[in-house]
């Protein structure tokens, strides 16, 4: 009870101490005690002519008064520090709550003086130290709560030992006209009063140290509910904002190649076009429509990978190697074609079983190996590399296994700008955006619906993988995907995924795709 | 200041485009020099000052015509060079609500041959660079 209460405490005590003193509730309270003291003094006088009153009461009376008017000086002052910006926030109310533990200080001094003249140790008056008690546990810090309780009691029992010792004179009574027991002249009693005190005051420094405990940690759950609240009220507007620019991008996306068929038909319907030419012009326009195909296609996988369960990968294993003979045979065809040598290097006597969606990582690996095709002229090579590699997680605590497939290209590679810098190689770079071209591939004229790598970055940020990339201008471009190995007997890895992006649901829905 | 044969720069990563466009203007007295990226484009605009850009708005990246539309009206060499910005997307797309568009017309594709010519002779009469009565 004695230490220094927790960040939850302070929180709460902080808010009521703040609260408490922009009302001026402390001021406001001691100059109604005042007023209803004098009051009440005034009424007594013509109700009971003959009871007398030490100057002395009248005195300590108005004594709180007038320091009242300095308190409320002071506590504009005060008030006004705590409304300044949050830098100086703590300093503020540092003094806010030495301002608070001052006013108790000298509250329980005048009360007592009070006692002093209205009835002593006997007087029922004495309830007013738990009224104090119960303010400065609920204000205060602990220890200084606890302090100003064993001030009360000291107090109190200065008050008594005192009287009973003839060390000061004896009190008034609390009513003149009604004769006192003179109980405060037994040491008995004397002793039984302080320590009854003594348990009260403690008694009630405890309680409501613990209710306010309490409190401050409903209140800290509440701030933490609410922190939570906005910052996924926030992740669903930016997820809303993200999935509006995708939507009108796929849709020019998809307007373009039908606005370029319109316009090449209205050229020939208008007889812009000669009709030698209007052949040429006729094959333009079928080459439009299965860019258009293409491109629905493409959106269509990529709305299929992110509506599929985002778990699938970590109860499914497919064989990378298997998976990317069946892509490469194909493709190795057509790099031949266009005059390439096409590689696919595999370890021996290995199937590379890994915990990802066969379908999904075929498609990776076919955008990444047509891609590696499209984007490298005569002569040159492509070469698909896949390896079982082990990394440190992210707490380096242990090393994870994974399944690592390069494609390696000798193309016409991407710009440092177009990676989004130099450091931009991870999945971060916008070359994996949605509709993101880089400028070589535009200038070379070279077909692409600037969905495959936004497709491939989905599925790997799903299966918990990695993407990265290096590229330099006119040497090639090298794409890594590395996708979580599966071992025998062990179950994939349920939480993040090494990109960084919890891999559940939530990953799903707030990707950064849409 | 008119001129007798325009030059008009076309800034477009399609070049279906290019040789539509060609096809349209070329007919109807206009030069026309095709580039298919922002940087490329900007280099050509700095070097040859044509009397027209026409820019489409999504290169590369969404909105890599507008910005480099910002870039030109920003530059005091280029800035008085007349733009029209073509694109696939409404203009309400990439300018929603009231803002400013940095050019001084907007072509919503498909172009028809009567849309593309009237919006340039508009913009080139605005700017006193063909004869009142082209």
């Amino acid at each position: 009870m004695a230490q220094t209460g927790p960040e939850p405490n302070d929180l709460f005590r902080e808010g009521a101490l703040a609260s408490l003193l922009r009302l001026q509730w402390f001021i406001r309270m001691r100059f109604v005690m005042v007023g209803v003291a004098l009051a009440a003094l005034a009424v007594e006088r013509f109700v009971v002519p003959g009871g007398y009153r030490p100057t002395g009461l009248i005195a300590t009376i108005i004594v709180t008064g007038v320091v009242n008017v300095v308190w409320m000086l002071m506590s504009r002052w005060v008030a006004r520090d705590l409304h300044a910006g949050m830098d100086s926030h703590g300093r503020a109310m540092h003094r806010a709550r030495q301002f608070a533990n001052a006013q108790v200080t000298v509250d329980l001094l005048l009360l007592t003086l009070i006692l002093r003249y209205a009835g002593g140790l006997e007087s029922v008056l004495a309830i007013f130290y738990l009224f104090h008690m119960g303010i400065g546990a609920l204000l205060l810090r602990p220890m200084q709560a606890v302090i100003q309780g064993t001030w009360a009691v000291v107090l109190y029992a200065c008050l008594g030992l005192g009287e009973l010792g003839g060390w000061i004179a004896p009190h008034y009574d609390l009513l003149p006209y009604l004769p006192a027991p003179g109980l405060y002249q037994h040491h008995a009693y004397v002793f039984v009063a302080v320590l009854v005190q003594a348990i009260a005051v403690f008694g009630t420094l405890y309680f409501t140290l613990r209710i306010a405990q309490r409190f401050g940690e409903q209140e800290a759950q509440l701030r933490r509910a609410l922190t939570a609240l906005r910052s996924s009220r926030q992740a669903i507007k930016d997820l809303q904002a993200r999935r509006a620019r995708f939507m009108s991008t796929a849709a020019h996306q998809l307007k373009s190649p039908l606005a370029a068929i319109e316009t090449m038909a209205g050229l020939i319907r208008d007889g812009y076009v000669k009709d030698d030419a209007a052949q040429q012009t006729v094959e333009s326009i079928i080459r439009r429509c299965r860019d258009a195909i293409t491109g629905v296609g493409d959106l269509l996988t990529l709305a299929r990978v992110q509506q599929a369960d985002p778990h699938r990968h970590r109860t499914t294993r497919c064989s990378v190697a298997e998976v990317l003979k069946a892509v490469c045979t194909p493709r190795e065809a057509e790099a031949r074609r266009k005059g390439l040598t096409f590689a696919l290097d595999l370890p021996a006597g290995d199937v590379l079983s890994a915990h990802i969606d066969a379908a999904d990582l075929a498609d990776c690996t076919d955008n990444l190996v047509e891609n590696a095709i499209k984007y490298t002229p005569g002569p040159g090579a492509v070469l698909v590399v896949a390896r079982r590699i082990q990394r440190p997680a992210a707490d380096d605590a242990v090393a994870l296994d994974f399944v690592e497939i390069e494609v390696t290209d000798t193309g016409i590679g991407i710009a440092e700008v177009d990676l989004g810098g130099a450091d931009a190689r991870s999945v971060r770079s916008p070359i994996f955006d949605a509709y993101r071209r880089g400028n070589g591939a535009i200038e070379a004229g070279i077909p692409g619906s600037g969905l495959g790598l936004s497709i491939v970055r989905e599925v790997m940020e799903q299966a918990g993988g990695e993407v990265d990339v290096r590229s330099q201008i006119g040497t090639g471009s090298t794409f890594r995907v590395r996708v979580p190995a599966a071992v025998e007997g062990v179950p994939a890895a349920p939480a993040a995924g090494p990109l960084g992006v919890a891999t559940g649901g939530a990953a799903a829905a707030t990707s950064m795709l849409w | 200041m008119y001129v007798e044969v325009p030059r008009i720069l076309l800034i477009d990563d399609d070049r279906d485009i290019h040789e539509s466009v060609t096809a349209i203007l070329h007919p109807h007295g206009y030069r026309v020099t095709c580039c298919w990226t922002g940087p490329s484009g900007l280099a050509e605009l700095r070097r040859a000052r044509p009397d027209l850009l026409l820019l489409d708005i999504m290169l590369s990246s969404p909105t890599e015509g507008l910005d480099l539309a910002r870039e030109i009206r920003g530059d005091p060499e280029i800035s008085h060079t007349p733009i029209v910005l073509i694109s696939a997307m409404g203009r309400q797309n990439h300018l929603p609500g009231r803002t400013e568009l940095p050019a001084d017309e907007y072509l919503e594709k498909p172009l028809t041959a009567e849309r593309l010519v009237g919006s340039i002779e508009r913009v080139l009469r605005a700017h006193g660079r063909v004869k009142s009565d082209q």
